[in-house]
């Protein structure tokens, strides 16, 4: 199998393009070359954004040599059979349905499934971090093992909640803030995903691993008014 | 010399901001960059001041903000010229000026360009947040004084905008997936900014676009300056604040100057795009 190719992307950029599918195979290898890029520090890159199946690099034209870039791929696609980056679990409770999930009778109805069905289907599955986007600390999780893709909203809510797990294709996401929002609304979960308090504010990270599980309305609030320490979550 | 400075807002104006430099570390986790709109003309602001390059300014937009200072400063305007005066006497640009204790900086019509920024001498007392927020009424900024320092630094303002600007790009990383029809239209077309453009991206007018190709990519990185053509034809160039990643084809890269210059055009400024191999390499 080729390595990734690397073309130039504008006077400040490079993309690193990874074969063109999404799959966690590719995601995973996007992920473990934005790690060693991290660790290794070629200087001159200002910034790193990992996608599905690319990575963009942010460089300062000034500071920057290509071969530097060129040839730490090289002895990066040698090596990278041998890689096997830790992985963190992290459990996220959901109050599913109700005035927290507007849209997840009407979901499951779309997938022939009962509410709880629907439910139990979004729960029992370990969602890999395929990218952030969208707002700050959005990620996108998949893969939902439902057979149809999932539409959006055919118009997008104004207001959604933060904490707002939502549902399109066959992605899932929690809102991190208010937001306007096209995504079919599932449940909320009352973890914060960020804290811009924090010198890191986000609770995920790209190649992290999410599970979901169900709580009801008053463990909902609880949880919502004795905020828990994220370390709670990684387990 | 330890005193703080306060700036009130009084007035917020159209859209002011504070703008520190461009916000690297988070983009991974989806914070947009940021920073400054027109980087040049920011940089010079505390260049003239002596300030460090990382000191944040305030980014004003077309109608200006009425801010009230409690002390006596040092300050700095350039980019757009938007009829600053203080405390009612019309006020120079690019050049330091001295503001006294108990003073009102007013700005007034728009003569030229669309965004002005304000350098105040002194360590700003603010972190930088995620995402840009516009100030408003009865906001606060603090600035904790530092002695002057007399920089004789010049700063000629860039030339008044051209009627018809062109702006040079390279190709972007999609650019052969597009039809030869759709590159020659978006090179020979003049384009209008359209309204609704912003810190995040400016769309331009597109109407009756021809084949375009492939119309969605598996999502990827942004970078300011990228121009992505939406499912319908439609030009977007991607500014400070723009997502981090997009699913739509990119045609072309504007460079660093032509983003500067951008900063500078209203809604219904008409642009040409002409391709720069050099950028390429």
């Amino acid at each position: 199998m080729s390595g990734p190719s690397l073309v130039k992307y504008g006077e400040q950029g490079y993309l690193i393009q990874f074969e063109e599918k999404i799959s966690l195979d590719v995601s995973r290898k996007v992920h473990q070359l934005t790690h060693d890029l991290e660790t290794h520090s070629i200087a001159g890159i200002k910034s790193l954004i990992p996608a599905y199946n690319s990575l963009t690099v942010y460089i300062d034209p000034n500071d920057f040599r290509l071969s530097q870039l060129e040839s730490f791929l090289e002895s990066w696609q040698a090596s990278e059979a041998d890689k096997q980056a830790e992985r963190r679990i992290l459990k996220i409770p959901v109050c599913y349905g109700g005035e927290y999930g507007p849209d997840l009778e009407s979901l499951a109805e779309y997938h022939q499934l009962s509410a709880e069905e629907m439910t139990i289907l979004h729960c029992n599955n370990l969602y890999h971090i395929y990218n952030f986007g969208f707002l700050p600390g959005f990620a996108y999780l998949g893969n939902l093992p439902t057979e149809k893709d999932s539409p959006r909203l055919g118009t997008p809510r104004t207001r959604v909640a933060a904490g707002s797990v939502a549902i399109t294709g066959k992605q899932t996401a929690i809102y991190p803030s208010e937001t306007a929002a096209g995504w079919q609304i599932i449940g909320r979960t009352p973890i914060s995903v960020l804290n811009p308090s924090l010198e890191v504010p986000f609770l995920f990270k790209a190649g992290d691993q999410i599970s979901f599980y169900p709580i009801d309305e008053e463990t909902f609030l609880e949880m919502s008014e004795n905020p828990l320490d994220w370390q709670m979550l990684y387990g | 010399m330890d005193k703080l400075l306060h700036i009130d807002v009084r007035k917020a104006g159209l859209l002011t901001s504070m703008q520190h430099p461009e916000q690297v570390q988070f983009a991974a986790f989806g914070v947009p960059f940021g920073g400054p709109m027109d980087q040049q003309a920011a940089n010079a602001a505390n260049l003239i001041l002596g300030n460090s390059p990382s000191t944040p300014i305030l980014e004003i937009t077309l109608m200006g903000p009425e801010l009230h200072f409690s002390h006596r400063c040092i300050i700095s305007i350039t980019g757009a010229d938007l009829s600053p005066s203080l405390n009612g006497e019309e006020t120079p640009s690019y050049q330091a000026v001295n503001v006294p204790a108990d003073s009102l900086l007013t700005f007034g019509r728009a003569k030229s360009g669309f965004r002005a920024y304000l350098g105040i001498r002194g360590e700003w007392q603010h972190a930088p947040g995620l995402q840009t927020q516009a100030l408003r009424k009865e906001d606060r900024i603090a600035v904790r004084l530092l002695p002057n320092v007399h920089t004789e630094i010049q700063i000629q303002p860039r030339d008044p905008l051209p009627l018809q600007p062109t702006i040079y790009v390279s190709k972007g990383p999609e650019f052969y997936s597009f039809t030869k029809e759709y590159i020659a239209w978006f090179f020979s077309r003049l384009w209008r900014i359209t309204p609704d453009s912003n810190r995040m991206g400016y769309r331009l007018e597109a109407d009756n676009p021809p084949e375009q190709g492939p119309k969605e990519i598996i999502s990827s990185g942004i970078l300011p300056g990228t121009i992505q053509i939406t499912g319908s034809g439609q030009p977007v160039i991607l500014m400070a604040d723009a997502q981090t990643t997009g699913g739509y084809p990119r045609i072309a890269c504007v460079n660093r100057k032509g983003l500067d210059m951008l900063a500078q055009f209203r809604p219904g400024t008409q642009v040409r795009f002409t391709y720069q191999p050099h950028y390429d390499t």
